[in-house]
């Protein structure tokens, strides 16, 4: 066995873990550690990073993770403008990792994107040069640094194979498909979204499920490359998260239980196609919310498994439950 | 007396993102059984290895190389018989060095093992073509590192229509200028990989032949090969794989010798060249 000479090597590829028959999980421990260092790394090839740079990013979730273990182990200052909402134990592995927080308040609206982004900036021009900023919803080598994951998709599965992924930057799905692609065009992609995200062509609006969605349209997301969108409620992922855990044994993030919900109804119907969904992170950040029964009820979420077909729908719009639309491959529908 | 066999171009070739270094160039080359070096020794009692044709100095540098990594001395004379064209992207002094350390290290009783015989190949040749695996399989090779990155014990059969694109056209391997592929590029070329892998452990031949014509398009944007688009979208049109060279203007079609459509295919493919007046060759591997 090949020793592993640092700590992301050891992690930054996924497990697959045969679910049924034609269902796979892809299962990362973090994903955004991928896109993190690949971005650090071809910063650093193409001279926009030196020994003295600080990286910086307003990301409060894997993302920021991902960054902090890529920093540490190139020995680059690392920086997060992030809120008070930030989960402490995340706060305490940042930290200890070498990361520095810097913590902005409510903007005006009582909004912090906007007082996240504001701040950043102003540090970014109060010292020209200092900082480089990864930019996950915007910055091309997001997606770019997908391909591992599309060589080992193709090397277990061949071409006859559907992709499901949650989506939040694009990142993920959008650079999988399209490297997929340049070996088989017929391969479909299913989007999980979820409401009151304005991915594709929601209204806005506060959400409960986290990981997924967004308020603001990130450069990164390709519309044009989903042949399904799926919209699913915090209270169905959740639940199918626990399903996982306490029937099969995965200990997951919340998102992976809205992708397994959408992809085992696409296995079912699909009988003759590998499906495979991807679990962009374990568990490890929620035993105290998702995997804490007395968080879930104090939350108004019922521990039950009642919707296992979805909802067909013409057009996007906000819904109380799982429902779907063939987006097939277009811009539009709003 | 050993043999090495030349190729028609690449299955696959390309360049892989490997972190902070400098990407690595790759290339799995189609063995054409067609296009053979033989090496012959003679023994006598003189201390140098005399190569024919003198002019074949990368043969007596590989074999000198051989001989001083075994701390081994050797006299005789060593001739070299090629039918490999040369300036074609065939691997034709791959082929003679592969044929003539075969020989002599069979002479003097050493294995002479894939990584080893990459090493060589490197330092006589300064890059090399893949075509040195003992089976004689394709194989993953970084061409300029002289590292196998994988070998395979099978492969899928493939019945191979040869031709040369551009009859006249000579290219200098060595003068050529490594291709400024874009990072999707270097993306793309990985997931083949994968694919390509995937396609000879289940002897997909479909998804093998989809590997060759997306490599070949790739490169094709960097050593453009007369009418491209034409035996791009005949290809296309009988299912058959297209393999290029990546230093030469030979090229091959791909076909499937074990689906239904074999005969059909061979047909079409063997008239067009036909039509167009290029000269064509057969084999299997």
């Amino acid at each position: 066995m090949k020793a592993y000479k640092n700590y992301s090597q050891s992690i930054i590829m996924p497990q697959i873990i045969q679910l049924k028959k034609n269902l796979f999980c892809l299962a990362f421990k973090n994903m955004k550690l991928l896109p993190a260092r690949f971005m650090i790394t071809e910063a650093i090839k193409n001279n926009q990073i030196n020994s003295k740079s600080t990286v910086i990013e307003t990301s409060s979730g894997n993302f920021a993770l991902g960054l902090a273990i890529t920093c540490q182990e190139f020995g680059l200052n690392f920086h997060i403008v992030s809120d008070p909402a930030i989960d402490s134990n995340l706060n305490n592995r940042i930290t200890d990792l070498g990361g520095v927080i810097k913590i902005v308040n409510k903007d005006v609206n009582g909004n912090f994107q906007e007082s996240r982004l504001n701040f950043l900036k102003k540090l970014i021009n109060e010292e020209r040069g200092k900082y480089f900023w990864t930019k996950q919803y915007d910055n091309p080598d997001n997606p770019l640094a997908y391909y591992p994951i599309s060589e080992k998709i193709l090397e277990c599965f061949g071409s006859n194979v559907s992709i499901v992924g949650a989506v939040g930057s694009g990142g993920s799905t959008g650079g999988i498909i399209k490297y997929l692609r340049q070996v088989s065009k017929g391969i479909e992609l299913i989007g999980v979204d979820t409401f009151k995200s304005v991915l594709f062509g929601l209204e806005d609006g506060p959400r409960t499920l986290r990981g997924l969605g967004n308020s603001i349209m990130p450069k990164n997301l390709d519309q044009s490359l989903y042949d399904q969108i799926h919209w699913v409620t915090a209270k169905e992922a959740f639940n199918y998260t626990r399903y996982l855990h306490n029937k099969k044994g995965l200990f997951l993030g919340p998102t992976s239980g809205a992708s397994y919900m959408v992809a085992n109804w696409i296995a079912i119907r699909e009988p003759n196609k590998n499906i495979v969904f991807i679990s962009p992170d374990d568990g490890s950040r929620y035993l105290s919310n998702i995997y804490c029964d007395e968080w879930l009820s104090r939350n108004n979420i019922v521990r039950t498994i009642n919707s296992s077909t979805p909802t067909k729908i013409e057009f996007p719009e906000n819904r109380t439950s799982w429902s779907y639309c063939n987006w097939n491959r277009t811009t539009k529908i709003s | 007396m050993y043999i090495a066999y030349g190729h028609l171009g690449e299955i696959l070739q390309g360049a892989l993102n490997i972190g902070l270094d400098k990407d690595r160039n790759f290339l799995m080359s189609l063995p054409a059984p067609c296009f053979i070096s033989r090496a012959k020794f003679t023994r006598d009692t003189s201390k140098n290895i005399k190569v024919i044709p003198v002019q074949k100095t990368k043969v007596k540098k590989s074999i000198n190389l051989l001989l001083n990594h075994f701390n081994v001395n050797l006299g005789g004379t060593l001739e070299i018989e090629s039918n490999i064209p040369e300036g074609k992207g065939a691997g034709s002094s791959t082929a003679d060095c592969v044929a003539s350390i075969r020989t002599i290290s069979k002479e003097i009783g050493t294995h002479v093992s894939t990584n080893l015989m990459a090493k060589l190949l490197i330092n006589s040749e300064g890059a090399s073509d893949s075509t040195f695996n003992s089976k004689n399989n394709p194989i993953f090779f970084a061409q300029n590192e002289g590292k196998v990155l994988q070998e395979f014990t099978e492969f899928p059969e493939i019945y191979v229509t040869a031709f040369d694109t551009d009859p006249l056209d000579l290219v200098d391997t060595l003068k050529m200028k490594r291709p400024k592929y874009t990072p999707f590029d270097l993306g793309t070329f990985q997931t083949l990989q994968g694919a390509l892998r995937y396609a000879i452990k289940t002897k997909n031949f479909n998804l093998l032949s989809t590997v060759s014509i997306k490599s070949a398009m790739i490169n094709n944007r960097f050593l453009p090969k007369k009418n491209f688009d034409a035996y791009l979208k005949i290809a296309t049109k009988f299912r058959s794989g297209l393999v290029v060279a990546h230093s030469g203007t030979l090229a091959a079609f791909l076909i499937n010798p074990n689906s239904d459509g074999f005969c059909n295919s061979k047909k079409e493919l063997q008239k067009f060249l036909k039509n167009n007046g290029t000269k064509f060759w057969n084999y299997i591997i």
